[in-house]
């Protein structure tokens, strides 16, 4: 049973994607415009890799010299592929673009919790399962082996805790990334005649804390204040 | 004529009125500099601090430290100048808000001065310009307007409220700068139009490549002027292919990462030499040292070749990925039941087997005889392992048996509790002998021989006295 529930974890969809190849082969021949618009379409479908389309969509990007618009697409592609380094490199290339500085390097914990959190919700269901059977299955089966015990007791925790961590990130997000995508002007209120406090250049990284049809309200470096919607493009 | 004169009059009490409350001027670094000099230009503005706390309206939403508007257009766009740094806005809780050109600025106090026996609070807003061609910066007198009441009254809602309203406009005096050309004797050939003091120095990422492939040299130049606005030195290297270069700028410093490939077994890149104006003192030119260079014959595999080709990885993106079939936004989203049903079922399932596992009477419901089983397989383990005091063990294993707590194991009377579940009174006799003598010997009496050796035999007995799984 274990195994039926993980292969139907794993399994991928059998979806193919004919906007993804055409993408590439615009890409391939130079047409990075036309390229860009296959990719995006393709980001409609389901059952396409997101990662790899967002990833793809930023190098059209970058090739069109839309960075700001490139570094929102490799971030999306990054929350999904964390560690991919072609990824790494090509945001370090648009960032030297820009002229925005490299973020800080991240912690091994928080990069180990980046790549759990990259796992998709659904094989991350099947390793909750697996470890909460065999665990249960091995505190109920052995007896009079303490190690073996120990052993059981820990995948089931592990399960749980994995658990817990899919519900944190699933239901408790937190506030999303978003970068600028032009120089955007940030107010102290969402209004146009408001004071603009600092102007965002293209490509800096803000914290959205809530957002309106027109306004986004967001946290940078240099303060908070409002920006137009627009403005920004959200991390998602 | 009388009014004339009596419209000038008023207009000259005002005037000096304002004087005296407030000032704005202009503050250049230099009245005269050279083509491509950095340049700081700033708007200093004070305010009587007495007015400014007693008389001075808030004039917009929100409340400012400062509530005056200050107007210097050429701060934000300088004709024959580019502005190269705005100055980054202070938030700290000692900064002071105002409105410069229609925005919001924050800047920190510049200090306090005393004129006409009045202390002024003054704030100071600069920008750094760039001349672009000889000639004259012109720049416009500054403006400062705010407003302020003669009567306050004490209002329950908004607290201290003006009576009456009056505007002040401050006008500074206009400045300019004199902008004269870089001097054509002694230019160097190589002068890139790098005009400042600056320092240089270079480093490779390798000291030892074969013919054709890439390394990376980094020349870095630190120092004040247009640093991010000259041309990077071309280098022109003999035995070397340049594919290509790339920059990266912090404050305060340039580097300029060019990709090298050597072509023949050349010893060490060159020294890269670079020449800048000094306004004070005229061109200079300096110089990196030669970095050793152990090159090869033949190219690495992998590597890059002499191509002026983009390379991904090096000085390019890495192309497109093929997208494979994957998950999508969809199957991102977690659903709430799928994930009760993933904990709850393999509880479901170790039930199920433990209920099974009961029921075919493979596994003991007897929380007796499963102590039972976990203390044997305890001492078991102890014996087999021979290591250390066997005391804890054996009476574990007795306790389970007889059904008592460890500790009562060495109360008295073990003989009989032990004949009353089967034991043979010779082997009770022996047992309960030989847990006095471990008691003991952990309390200071006589050491005993070999007990691992005897607590084996004595459970081998046992074994096969006690009922099978302990239960008796």
């Amino acid at each position: 049973m274990i195994g039926v529930v993980l292969v139907l974890c794993l399994l991928p969809n059998p979806v193919s994607d004919g906007y993804s190849e055409a993408g590439r082969r615009a890409y391939l021949a130079g047409d990075y415009e036309r390229a860009h618009r296959f990719y995006e379409a393709a980001l409609g479908q389901p059952g396409v890799s997101k990662a790899h389309v967002f990833y793809n969509l930023a190098n059209c990007s970058f090739r069109l010299g839309r960075y700001a618009e490139a570094l929102l697409h490799y971030r999306c592609a990054q929350r999904r592929m964390p560690g991919d380094r072609e990824i790494e490199w090509n945001l370090s290339l648009t960032r030297q673009r820009l002229g925005v500085l490299s973020e800080v390097s991240p912690s091994l914990a928080t990069r180990l919790l980046a790549h759990l959190d990259a796992v998709s919700p659904r094989t991350m269901l099947g390793i909750i399962f697996t470890l909460q059977t065999l665990g249960l299955l091995g505190l109920v089966l052995v007896h009079g082996h303490r190690g073996a015990r120990a052993l059981c007791l820990a995948a089931s925790l592990t399960g749980l805790v994995l658990a817990v961590r899919v519900v944190a990130v699933h239901e408790f997000p937190g506030p999303p990334e978003a970068i600028a995508l032009d120089q955007v002007s940030l107010r102290t209120e969402p209004h146009a005649t408001q004071p603009v406090a600092v102007e965002l250049e293209p490509g800096q990284a803000v914290q959205v804390i809530e957002m309106s049809d027109r306004w986004a309200h967001v946290v940078t470096p240099d303060g908070e204040g409002w920006v137009e919607r627009g403005g920004i493009g959200i991390v998602d | 004529m009388s009014s004339a004169l009596l419209a000038f009059a008023l207009w000259a009490a005002v005037s000096a009125q304002a004087d005296e409350r407030a000032f704005v001027e202009i503050v250049p670094e230099h009245t005269t500099c050279v083509v491509h000099q950095r340049i700081r230009i700033a708007v200093r503005f004070g305010i009587d601090a007495g007015f400014l706390k007693s008389n001075v309206i808030q004039q917009f939403r929100q409340k400012l430290e400062v509530p005056v508007l200050i107007e210097a257009p050429w701060l934000d766009e300088l004709a024959g100048a580019k502005l190269v740094a705005r100055g980054k806005p202070a938030n700290d809780r000692a900064a002071l808000g105002f409105v410069l050109n229609g925005k919001l600025a924050r800047q920190p106090k510049a200090g306090e001065v005393v004129r006409g026996g009045k202390k002024f609070l003054v704030v100071e807003v600069g920008r750094a310009f760039l001349p672009e061609a000889a000639g004259e910066l012109k720049l416009e007198a500054p403006v400062l307007r705010l407003a302020y009441g003669t009567e306050f009254r004490d209002d329950f809602i908004n607290g201290r409220v003006p009576v009456d309203r009056h505007d002040l406009r401050v006008t500074g005096k206009p400045a300019q700068i004199v902008v004269a050309p870089l001097p054509a004797a002694g230019r160097p050939p190589n002068f890139c139009g790098a005009v400042g003091d600056f320092r240089v120095r270079a480093d490779a990422d390798s000291s030892r490549v074969a013919i054709g492939q890439s390394l990376k040299l980094h020349l870095r130049i630190e120092g004040v002027g247009n640093l991010n606005e000259f041309e990077a030195p071309k280098l022109e290297f003999e035995g070397f292919h340049v594919l290509g270069q790339l920059e990266a700028h912090a404050p305060g410093r340039r580097t300029i990462t060019y990709d090298l490939a050597p072509r023949t077994n050349v010893a060490e890149i060159p020294a890269i030499s670079f020449s800048y104006f000094v306004p004070e003192a005229g061109y200079r030119t300096v110089a990196t040292e030669p970095i050793r260079l152990v090159v090869t014959g033949t190219p690495e595999p992998g590597s890059a070749t002499g191509s002026r080709r983009p390379v991904p990885g090096k000085n390019d993106i890495y192309g497109v990925k093929p997208v494979p079939d994957g998950e999508g936004d969809t199957e991102r989203k977690l659903s709430p039941a799928i994930l009760v049903l993933v904990l709850l079922v393999p509880f479901v399932i170790a039930i199920a087997v433990m209920v099974w596992l009961r029921k075919r009477g493979l596994v003991s419901h007897d929380s007796r005889a499963i102590r039972v089983t976990e203390a044997t397989e305890a001492l078991r383990e102890k014996l087999g392992r021979n290591d250390g005091s066997v005391t804890d063990a054996f009476t574990a294993y007795l306790a389970a048996h007889i059904d008592c707590a460890p500790a009562a194991v060495i109360a008295p009377g073990l003989e009989t509790r032990l004949a009353e579940h089967g034991v043979p009174a010779e082997l009770a006799e022996r047992t309960s002998r030989f847990v006095d003598s471990l008691v003991a010997s952990r309390f200071g009496g006589d050491a005993l021989e070999d007990p691992a050796g005897t607590a084996r035999d004595l459970f081998d007995e046992l074994e096969a006295v006690f009922p099978s799984h302990g239960v008796s």
